[in-house]
């Protein structure tokens, strides 16, 4: 086991070239603790898909990502951001699903393929997403 | 970085779509596109993604918006080389690219655009003998009616 | 010359006068000095040494007080040396001495006169005194005695005893002075009898608060798991020794520090929030909490925790307590006997999948054009059977470079709209690999289902059954059936 892989990742994120760095990380640290490639190419996108939001939204955040090797292996992504927070957290979560052409699909997707999905959202103040994703 | 990179193969267009995309990348690789197309006349624009292992919400955006414009242009996207664990994430994410065509490979996409050429030069002929629409026996997506009478009226119309 | 004869009687008698007034002020102003030094002395021996005083010494080789233990009658029974100052150290009589009230050989003489110093002037030759005392004294060296009684509303206090080893005269000036000490000596003497015993009443109280607080600490340090109380700010009032251990730190270290100072960043965030808990609920919280093992920093132990408010005398949290429990093993148990439970379903879960996802290639077109693949499905759809489904159909789909896909639904009794969802999903992502995909074997109850949830499958190909929809597959790929 390369237990370089599992270990944290606390990555800034200002640009897209440092979403590409962590999601890459996401997928090695996810096909690391067994997951299928199918399941960790997902969890890759959905670090993906919060980071951009971070890069497209606010002046820039952080994502953490946390490898879970006990009895229950899993992993855990953290974004957060000091943006301008979303006001319809409820909206944005369950919203886009059937839009084709991409927008607004990164939340609620994400929240689809994780099996644990929280949005905290104060207004000024920023976002905090954390989603978790057990393996099976 | 990784750069992509246009070839001209019959009238496809090959775009090899790098593995990680950038914002500005979009940008130039779409320009590209459409002076390549006006330049070879191209029916067909290939973006193969053999190469993309992660495949989020902006990838579909970059393709429905190249799809957009490449129709403008007169020609048609195809999808190539989209792995299965890249599939099946964008299906969970409900990426399905509708009206955009997707084949296994650079074979398959080869395959498609000499055969369809075949049958818009067939339609054109028959057209132009008949008066009226071709029995399609034989044919890509000889079920996928609604595709092909698109293309067809597309070409039609030029 | 009546008046130069009666003169110098006047003067005799006012210089007398003066004499005397002079001498009752030096006599005032060394019992207040005594007075003084009296109230300001911390002990026995300081209340002796406030008796000399500068105008009035005394000379005696030995001063000594002892205290009466009285019974229950108000009766002494015995006298206990509690102090002595002497000038010739050859005959002390030792502190702390307890002598039997009834043997003491002046007892018969001062129970008599209780209230007046006695004086004896000769020890040899004094009438008050009997055989055996006068016999007592002369062993031990005593030529002449002060017995001061310290007696108080009728009891005996103490006794204070000057002893010189000669006769001595006592003058009227030495005996008015030795007559105001009784007094002043008697108050002091009682208030430093009961400061003494309230001293003794708290360090007997202090030593068992001590023992008992030993005795808890003892059982707190023995105890195998984490104890500990925290004040309102998070510093440690209470902690025992597993809980020094596990942060690796030395006995007494923690009491003062809070948990940030030593622990894990996450741990003191944790339980900070958990003491806000309790602080909130106003009563006991109970968690799980993962602490470092201080033996093996890999494999951390994980506690249940409770904690608890601890309320003052006005029943106020002034501190919340904790103790824990280590359920590591019982986890382990608990993980492994789940682990195994989840082995046996992935297991059947893997043979059933085997089983429910087969793919067969039907077809391939003569010029590798692509071939036809079929995928009946059977039974019941849940969602991780449609991932699966997927998956193998998406794996075949790219092995065989299929163009169309026929998914036969004839071993499918009903389905519902998420079954249909799972469909349709499985159907684009065959479309993203270039697949078309054709449904056949919709039996008339599955029709009659879709129809009535108003699913839209219009979109889809669907076919009667296997054979329709084989035809149709190849004429997909350019192929005709037909007989030689």
């Amino acid at each position: 086991m390369d237990l370089e892989r599992l270990l944290p990742v606390r990555q800034s994120v200002t640009s897209v070239m440092d979403v590409v760095k962590v999601r890459r990380q996401g997928l090695e640290m996810a096909l690391e603790l067994g997951f299928p490639t199918p399941e960790a190419t997902k969890i890759a996108v959905v670090i993906s898909e919060l980071g951009r939001n971070i890069v497209l939204y606010t002046k820039g955040g952080l994502i953490n990502l946390i490898a879970y090797t006990g009895e229950r292996k899993g992993i855990k992504i953290i974004a957060q951001d000091q943006g301008p927070g979303i006001d319809n957290v409820e909206q944005v979560l369950e919203g886009g699903y059937t839009s084709s052409n991409g927008m607004g699909l990164g939340i609620s997707g994400s929240r689809r393929i994780m099996d644990e999905f929280e949005v905290k959202s104060v207004a000024g103040v920023g976002t905090k997403i954390t989603g978790v994703k057990w393996l099976r | 970085m990784e750069t992509s990179t246009i070839q001209k193969l019959e009238n496809l267009l090959l775009v090899s779509v790098p593995r990680d995309l950038m914002d500005d990348e979009v940008l130039r690789l779409r320009r590209q596109v459409v002076r390549e197309i006006r330049k070879y006349h191209s029916r067909w624009v290939m973006l193969d993604f053999s190469a993309v292992d992660i495949c989020d919400s902006f990838f579909g955006r970059f393709i429905q918006s190249t799809a957009d414009m490449v129709g403008l242009m007169g020609a048609d996207v195809i999808v190539s080389g989209l792995q299965d664990a890249v599939v099946e994430t964008m299906i969970e994410l409900g990426m399905t690219l509708e009206n955009i065509r997707a084949v296994l490979d650079l074979d398959d996409a080869l395959a498609l655009s000499r055969t369809v050429q075949r049958t818009e030069m067939y339609t054109q002929g028959m057209k132009a003998l008949n008066g009226h629409d071709i029995d399609w026996d034989n044919g890509w997506d000889a079920l996928d009616m609604d595709s092909l009478h698109r293309d067809t009226h597309a070409i039609a119309e030029v | 010359m009546k008046d130069e004869t009666a003169r110098p009687d006047a003067l005799t008698a006012l210089q007398n006068e003066m004499v005397a007034l002079k001498v009752a002020l030096l006599q005032a102003q060394v019992l207040q000095a005594i007075s003084r030094d009296i109230s300001a002395a911390r002990d026995e021996q300081q209340l002796l040494q406030a008796l000399a005083q500068p105008g009035f010494d005394a000379d005696a080789c030995t001063v000594s007080l002892s205290y009466t233990v009285l019974d229950e009658n108000g009766t002494p029974t015995y006298l206990e040396t509690v102090a002595s100052l002497n000038a010739d150290t050859a005959q002390v009589s030792p502190v702390g001495m307890r002598m039997n009230w009834a043997r003491h050989p002046l007892a018969e003489v001062l129970t008599n006169h209780p209230d007046k110093p006695l004086y004896i002037a000769d020890a040899r030759t004094d009438p008050h005194l009997s055989k055996a005392a006068r016999a007592y004294l002369a062993r031990f060296g005593v030529g002449a005695e002060v017995a001061i009684p310290l007696r108080h509303a009728g009891q005996w206090v103490g006794l204070i005893i000057f002893d010189w080893q000669t006769p001595h005269h006592f003058s009227d000036y030495e005996r008015a002075i030795f007559d105001g000490i009784s007094p002043l000596m008697t108050v002091a003497v009682q208030n430093r009898r009961l400061v003494d015993r309230l001293e003794k009443i708290v360090a007997a109280r202090t030593a068992e608060l001590h023992e008992s607080q030993f005795l808890f600490q003892t059982f707190l340090d023995n105890f195998p798991d984490l104890a500990f109380a925290r004040d309102l700010q998070g510093h440690f009032i209470l902690s025992n020794r597993a809980l020094e251990i596990t942060f690796a730190l030395r006995p007494g270290e923690a009491v003062g520090r809070t948990l940030h100072d030593f622990a894990p960043q996450e741990v003191a965030d944790c339980l900070w929030t958990s003491q806000q808990d309790v602080l909130a609920q106003q009563g006991p919280v109970a968690l799980e909490v993962t602490l470092p093992a201080p033996d093996d920093p890999l494999a951390p132990r994980v506690k249940y925790l409770v904690e608890f408010p601890l309320y003052d005398a006005d029943n106020r949290v002034y501190a919340v307590g904790g103790v824990a429990n280590d359920i590591t093993d019982r986890k382990q148990a608990q993980a492994e006997r789940e682990r195994l439970q989840h082995e046996v379903i992935v297991t059947q879960q893997q043979a059933l999948k085997e089983l429910a996802t087969p793919i067969i290639p039907i077809m391939k077109h003569p010029d590798g054009k692509g071939s036809i693949l079929v995928m009946p499905l059977i039974g019941s759809i849940d969602a991780l059977r449609a991932g699966d489904i997927m998956r193998a159909l998406l794996a075949g789909i790219s092995a065989h470079r299929a163009k169309v896909v026929i998914l036969d639904m004839t071993g499918v009794p009903l389905v519902d709209t998420s079954i249909i969802n799972y469909l349709n999903r499985t159907i684009q992502a065959a479309r993203l690999k270039g697949a078309q995909t054709i449904i056949t074997g919709i039996s008339d109850v599955v029709a009659e289902t879709i129809v009535d949830l108003g699913i839209d499958w219009s979109y889809a190909t669907t076919l009667s059954d296997l054979h329709t929809g084989l035809i149709a597959a190849l004429r997909v790929l350019g192929l005709r059936l037909s007989k030689f």
